[in-house]
């Protein structure tokens, strides 16, 4: 067995011979707002002959088993470079070009920042939709999950009027205009955005995870817990356990606690986690509620059986290696007995709980958003 | 303004404390100049972009810069049929460590220098590599004595 002072050869050894490598100074590259990132279409191939030490004259790779290498954006541009956008004409809008662009790197937790441009390259003016289903994103994650922005839009949307593009002009629709989708999932991604209803080629987006391990399942769901403002207070579930339990109404309410059935799943990556909470009432429907995987939203989740006061809850977090744990999408499903009450709706979000309004009773439902908070009804005015 | 000013003018210390020795080990890593370029480039332009948020700086930095050149690595084996030519200047002594480590593993090569180079403790490495300790140590150990093997072979 090697000794410590083996060991400590090997450390002189590494030190005395990487040492001696000139290491470029990149700082102002890294402090430049603008940074051109590699994946972003550089030239790397001109990059790649550097002058890193005196010496001996090799060519390395003709001798080192080490890595294949790739020209990733060298002598044959688009084989096999990487693109950080990814642009074609619209073929129902002659004359349009639409470039979707997306930063080469996201962090987990955070919204996958996917803006469009839209150009008319035409003589005549063009009218583009900007309407959100018009622009869902597939994203298919480095564990073969596949996730698709249709899932959280197959609901009635409001009217979009539309906008004219003058000949010449451009339009940028942004992320945050859209579907929001925050990142849960491994990277690499392979993202393909979709223009004005047109699927564009895939993007290739890189998820770093912000160093240290991802947290144990326990802390993971203890952290994503203490953003919830309490919701889970009286029904903590744990790890792959549910537990039956009550949630209260928010401080200085009149309404009454529910029990409920708590369940969360965990799932650890690279440097992070995600918590995925459910609440079920009434408490007995909890053990045959299945909510599906892929994203968090109430046009995934089963409704409750109609006829009975209940609701089907999931709000989903990313929980990294350090820091808060951050909210990335929820849903609920409600059903409620006919009356003449009114069901209390409240977002809980990681400050507080706020007055969602009241909807009367009766039928079913559902809601939901990027997860920022989570809806939760209070059926205390509907019939039994 | 000030706080940001602090922010950067502090990464700035971190960089040019540890901008150099990074750069070397995510080479050594990756082989690759400008993949090297871009994972220490991207890891501040991060950690500039992230506030005074971050704990360890210096260690975050490394992180980071290692999990971005792993992933440009997986996109160069994946498109690793056209071959580039490419000619370095190095000194005889790297180059003969650099062949060395080239014949490790990728997980084997980047636990030995994030450990023997960079000076990492094994449950930071299984942090920076989303890894556990107990499959860190494994690599470490298989690419340590195979490491040993090669560079004896080199020096007899």
């Amino acid at each position: 067995m090697p000794s410590h002072e083996d060991h400590e050869g090997l450390d002189r050894r590494l030190r005395s011979a990487l040492d001696g490598i000139d290491a470029p100074d990149v700082w102002d590259e890294a402090s430049n707002p603008a940074r051109p990132h590699l994946s972003g279409g550089r030239n790397v191939g001109a990059k790649r002959i550097g002058a890193l030490a005196v010496g001996v004259v090799v060519s390395i790779f003709s001798v080192v088993a080490l890595l294949q290498l790739s020209p990733m954006g060298g002598s044959t541009p688009g084989a096999t470079e990487v693109p950080l956008s990814t642009s074609a004409m619209l073929k129902d809008l002659p004359g349009v070009r639409c470039t979707a662009s997306a930063p080469a790197a996201v962090q987990p937790g955070a919204l996958l920042n996917v803006s469009y441009t839209l150009e008319n390259t035409s003589n005549e003016s063009v009218k583009v939709s900007g309407f959100p289903p018009s622009y869902p994103l597939v994203v298919q994650a480095a564990d073969g999950s596949s996730w698709n922005t249709a899932d959280l839009m197959n609901h009635s949307w409001p009217y979009v009027p539309g906008e004219s593009l003058s000949a010449g002009g451009s339009r940028v629709v942004e992320a945050k205009d859209l579907t929001r989708l925050y990142v849960q999932f491994p990277g690499p991604l392979s993202v393909t955005p979709t223009c004005e209803g047109q699927q564009l080629d895939p993007l290739r987006v890189e998820v770093s995870a912000a160093g240290g391990a991802a947290p144990s399942p326990e802390s993971a769901m203890s952290r994503a817990a203490n953003a919830t403002s309490g919701l889970f207070g009286q029904c903590m579930p744990q790890a792959d356990r549910p537990t039956i339990g009550t949630i209260g109404p928010p401080p200085g309410s009149d309404l009454s606690a529910f029990v409920a059935w708590c369940s969360a799943d965990v799932q650890t990556w690279d440097g992070f986690s995600v918590v995925t909470f459910v609440i079920v009432a009434p408490a007995g429907e909890g053990p045959s509620t299945v909510v599906p995987s892929g994203l968090a939203a109430f046009t995934h989740l089963p409704t409750p059986p109609r006829g009975s006061n209940g609701e089907v809850v999931v709000w989903r977090f990313v929980v990294p290696s350090e820091g808060k744990a951050m909210p990335v999408g929820s849903g609920v499903t409600v059903a409620s007995t006919s009356s003449q009450g009114y069901e209390r709706w409240f977002d809980v979000s990681s400050a507080d709980w706020r007055d969602g309004g009241a909807s009367l009773c009766g039928g079913t439902g559902g809601g939901g958003g990027s997860g920022a908070s989570a809806t939760v009804v209070f059926f205390d005015d509907c019939g039994e | 303004v000030e706080v940001i000013n602090d922010h950067a003018a502090a990464l700035e210390r971190v960089y040019r404390e540890e901008g150099d020795r990074l750069w070397r080990a995510v080479f050594a890593y990756t082989r690759d100049a400008a993949i090297s370029d871009d994972a220490v480039a991207e890891a501040f332009a991060q950690a500039l972009s992230r506030g005074d948020g971050l704990r360890d700086p210096a260690r975050w930095v490394w992180a980071v810069a290692f999990r971005v050149a792993k992933g440009h690595l997986s996109e160069r084996s994946r498109h690793a049929s056209v071959t580039d030519e490419a000619t370095y200047e190095l000194a005889e002594p790297a180059l003969e460590v650099l062949d060395a480590l080239g014949h490790l593993s990728p997980k084997q090569r980047a636990c030995v220098v994030l450990h023997h180079y960079g000076g990492y403790p094994v449950k930071d490495i299984a942090g920076m590599l989303g890894s556990t300790t107990a499959a860190v140590k494994v690599h470490l150990s298989h690419g340590r004595k195979r490491l040993r093997a090669l560079l004896e072979d080199l020096d007899a």
